[in-house]
């Protein structure tokens, strides 16, 4: 049984291509494709996908709350956020609010992989989301909240490299680890990051901030 | 003995000589009375001197009979013979028959004592006639007894026994307790010459009777004399105070000299105090003219501080004006420094926004001519391609290769610049960052190895837009063609500073394949000196270098 993939992008020549390309391929299957993420509660429920392509930008509803959303009755479906560029600050943000990582519309040959990926529970962490990661996370336990996850030493280490431009390859070389390894550090990292955030929301929610 | 010694100096002292003369004679005869005859005799002579003096007769009369009397106790006869003899003539001349009596009856003694029994009989009947004429009946008592002794001797009982009572009988008249002692021890002396011891016996009692009563007798004497003492004792202290008075009396005189003494004193000293005053007043006179002049030199003064004050004021007005230009001038500057600044900051916006200009034109231009030439490109092999699908699919197939490969490469194009314009890429370890991702996603599926490494001097520099973006697409370049057709298996990049140049060093151990006229390399070569830098590629046998030097700010 193919994974169910649910799409949403606004730019229609590009939503088409991706369809196309996907049923092309046959690894998954496109169970819908909307334009704008208003009723994505709603679709979830409906369609029950196992993958969602989320793009950040789209007309009437913003990829990141649409997340969130989503996040609140669904807690196991994979979403991959569809965007321009890596280093968007909702790149961050949406993986911060429950995205399972991202894929670049410049490199959809990946698309697939990364889809697969991600149903494995992979997580996809480039240099500037690092970068991102490493100033969102504290280093110490600040007073703001002790249930504040922290990272530790080796994903301190991973982070660093990553934002220096190493690859998963070049950080297992260097760190003397297996690729393998790195991934889970890294899913590690991506379950704090949520941990954090909801936190981070919580806390800010009870400040009435 | 005492009262005597001091009436004595009382004498002495006045210069009563016939006091002397009567003190000396009692002192002799107490001398007598204690037994010291050599004393008394002493004292007659003086008392005989002094009454010598005096011719004091009568006096030496009894001095006279008294030492006569002494001597007779001496047993110094001739010289009592001649006293005595004085003593009768001085009598005779005196006429008193008292004193004559007294002399004849020392004569008496005196020739008892030389024995001569029978002449002393006869004198003693002369003073016992004489005696019984003036009835000098004490006198008369003794005489009896001297008598009765002379008869005794005379070995005339009878008279003498007859004498003796007579004696005692006016002796116990006259109640004179000597006399009847002494007539009683006579009495007694005859009868135990007599052998009647019995007789002699109690005569001696009474006698001794009688003598110690005249002791108490002289004790009473001598209590009279104490008193006699105390009282002339007080006639001294009489005396004495009398002298004070005169004393404090001259001393009051002495005082009242004194005071006017004193009072002179005072005037002299007032005289002075005059003297003083009038020097004060002429001291203040000095000191009135002192301040007079003080007051003008004041005055002077007063004038000086006015003109000073004057004077001090133009300089204040002067400073006030000095101070206002620089104040003015201060604001001149301010202003014009404020002004200055504006026009900085107006050039650096001007700048910053002609920046801003170039770099919009720079993308502008970018987008057209890399990516928009190539999106043409894309266009007309689509078409192509789509008209030649069903006569020439290999064909079309060639024209779709190239299209896919055409599209991939504006994609990347396009996010070399977006990356490039960032703001955050500006460090030059983005710029690493940004080319190690790119080595990894070329060389990794080649399983090159690649070694990329900063010098840590680099690390804070700054690349600007334009040298950031061609920077990069000239390592991609490199990389990209030692990916296709080097053959190598370890490639590294290396970005270091040397001669405050940036020197980057991309090494591979594969073979140079292209020559120095390929598209490729030209295109780095021309990149490079857009940039104002180098570069030069050094193929050797181990492998090929690429060097490329560019200026960094």
């Amino acid at each position: 049984m193919n994974p169910k993939v649910l799409i949403y992008e606004d730019n229609e020549p590009l939503r088409d291509s991706v369809v196309t390309m996907l049923e092309w391929d046959n690894s998954v299957a496109v169970v819908a494709a909307f334009t704008d993420a208003s009723s994505v509660k709603k679709d979830v429920l409906a369609y029950t996908p196992d993958v969602i392509i989320m793009d950040i930008e789209m007309p009437h509803s913003n990829g990141v709350d649409a997340v969130k959303e989503l996040r609140t009755v669904n807690k196991e479906v994979a979403v991959l956020m569809f965007t321009v560029f890596e280093d968007d600050e909702n790149v961050f943000n949406a993986i911060c609010a429950g995205a399972n990582g991202y894929i670049l519309k410049s490199n959809l040959e990946l698309l697939q992989a990364s889809i697969l990926d991600v149903l494995n529970g992979g997580a996809p962490m480039s240099g500037t989301i690092a970068r991102k990661v490493l100033g969102f996370i504290p280093k110490y336990e600040t007073k703001k909240d002790p249930n504040l996850e922290l990272l530790s030493k080796r994903e301190n280490e991973i982070l660093d490299f990553l934002v220096k431009g190493y690859s998963y390859k070049m950080l297992a070389a260097q760190l003397a680890i297996s690729i393998e390894t790195v991934r889970v550090h890294i899913k590690s990292i991506y379950r704090k990051l949520h941990v954090n955030s909801a936190t981070e929301a919580l806390y800010k929610v009870s400040q009435g901030k | 003995m005492d009262s005597f010694v001091k009436a004595l100096g009382l004498y002495e002292k006045n210069g009563h000589l016939a006091g002397m003369g009567e003190t000396y004679s009692n002192i002799a005869s107490l001398y007598y009375l204690m037994g010291k005859v050599d004393d008394a005799i002493q004292y007659q002579k003086s008392s005989i001197e002094i009454r010598e003096k005096l011719n004091d007769t009568n006096g030496l009369v009894i001095t006279n009979l008294n030492i006569g009397q002494l001597y007779i106790l001496k047993g110094v006869y001739p010289l009592a013979f001649n006293h005595l003899q004085q003593a009768i003539a001085y009598a005779q001349q005196v006429k008193k028959p008292k004193l004559l009596a007294s002399a004849y009856a020392a004569m008496s003694a005196y020739y008892s004592r030389i024995k001569n029994y029978t002449e002393a009989l006869d004198w003693q009947n002369k003073a016992i006639n004489l005696f019984e004429e003036s009835n000098d009946k004490q006198l008369l008592s003794r005489l009896y007894v001297s008598a009765g002794n002379l008869a005794n001797v005379a070995n005339d009982s009878l008279k003498s026994i007859n004498y003796y009572n007579r004696a005692l009988s006016l002796a116990t008249e006259l109640r004179n307790k000597e006399n009847i002692g002494n007539a009683h021890e006579k009495m007694s002396t005859f009868y135990v010459s007599r052998h009647d011891y019995e007789k002699g016996y109690s005569h001696y009692k009474t006698y001794t009777i009688y003598r110690d009563s005249i002791a108490e007798k002289s004790n009473l004497a001598k209590i009279t004399e104490i008193r006699t003492q105390y009282e002339t004792e007080k006639k001294d202290n009489e005396i004495t105070r009398l002298h004070t008075l005169e004393t404090l009396k001259e001393l009051q005189i002495d005082k009242q000299n004194a005071v006017i003494e004193g009072n002179v004193l005072e005037v002299k000293q007032k005289q002075i105090e005059i003297e003083i005053l009038s020097k004060e007043k002429q001291l203040q006179d000095e000191e009135l003219e002192k301040q007079s002049l003080l007051t003008k030199n004041r005055e002077q003064q007063l004038a000086l501080a006015e003109k000073e004050k004057q004077i001090r004021v133009n300089e204040l007005a002067n400073q006030k004006i000095v101070r206002n230009l620089l104040l003015g001038g201060l604001v001149l500057l301010l202003f014009s420094g404020f002004t200055f600044f504006n026009r900085f900051k107006l050039k650096r916006k001007i700048q910053q926004q002609a920046d801003l200009l170039a770099i919009r034109n720079s993308i502008s231009k970018n987008l057209h001519d890399e990516i928009g030439s190539t999106l043409t490109s894309i266009n007309i092999l689509s078409n192509v391609s789509q008209k030649a699908m069903l006569s020439q699919p290999e064909q079309a197939r060639e024209m779709l290769t190239k299209i896919v490969g055409q599209s991939k490469a504006v994609q990347e194009k396009m996010s070399d610049i977006v990356w490039a314009i960032r703001p955050e890429n500006e460090k030059i370890e983005s710029l690493v960052a940004r080319i190690r991702e790119y080595a990894a996603h070329t060389l990794e599926s080649q399983d090159i190895e690649t070694i990329i490494s900063l010098d840590e001097t680099l690390l804070d520099n700054e690349l600007s837009v334009e040298t950031r973006k061609e920077l990069l697409l000239i390592c991609k370049e490199a990389i990209s063609n030692i990916a296709k057709h080097a053959g190598a298996s370890a490639v590294s990049l290396l970005f270091t500073k040397k001669d405050g140049q940036l020197e980057v060093k991309i090494a591979d151990n594969g073979r140079w394949k292209g020559g120095s006229t390929g598209t490729g390399t030209k295109s780095m070569t021309d990149r490079a000196t857009q940039l104002g830098g180098k570069l030069s590629i050094l193929p050797g046998q181990d492998g090929t270098m690429i060097l490329v030097q560019l200026p960094i700010p």
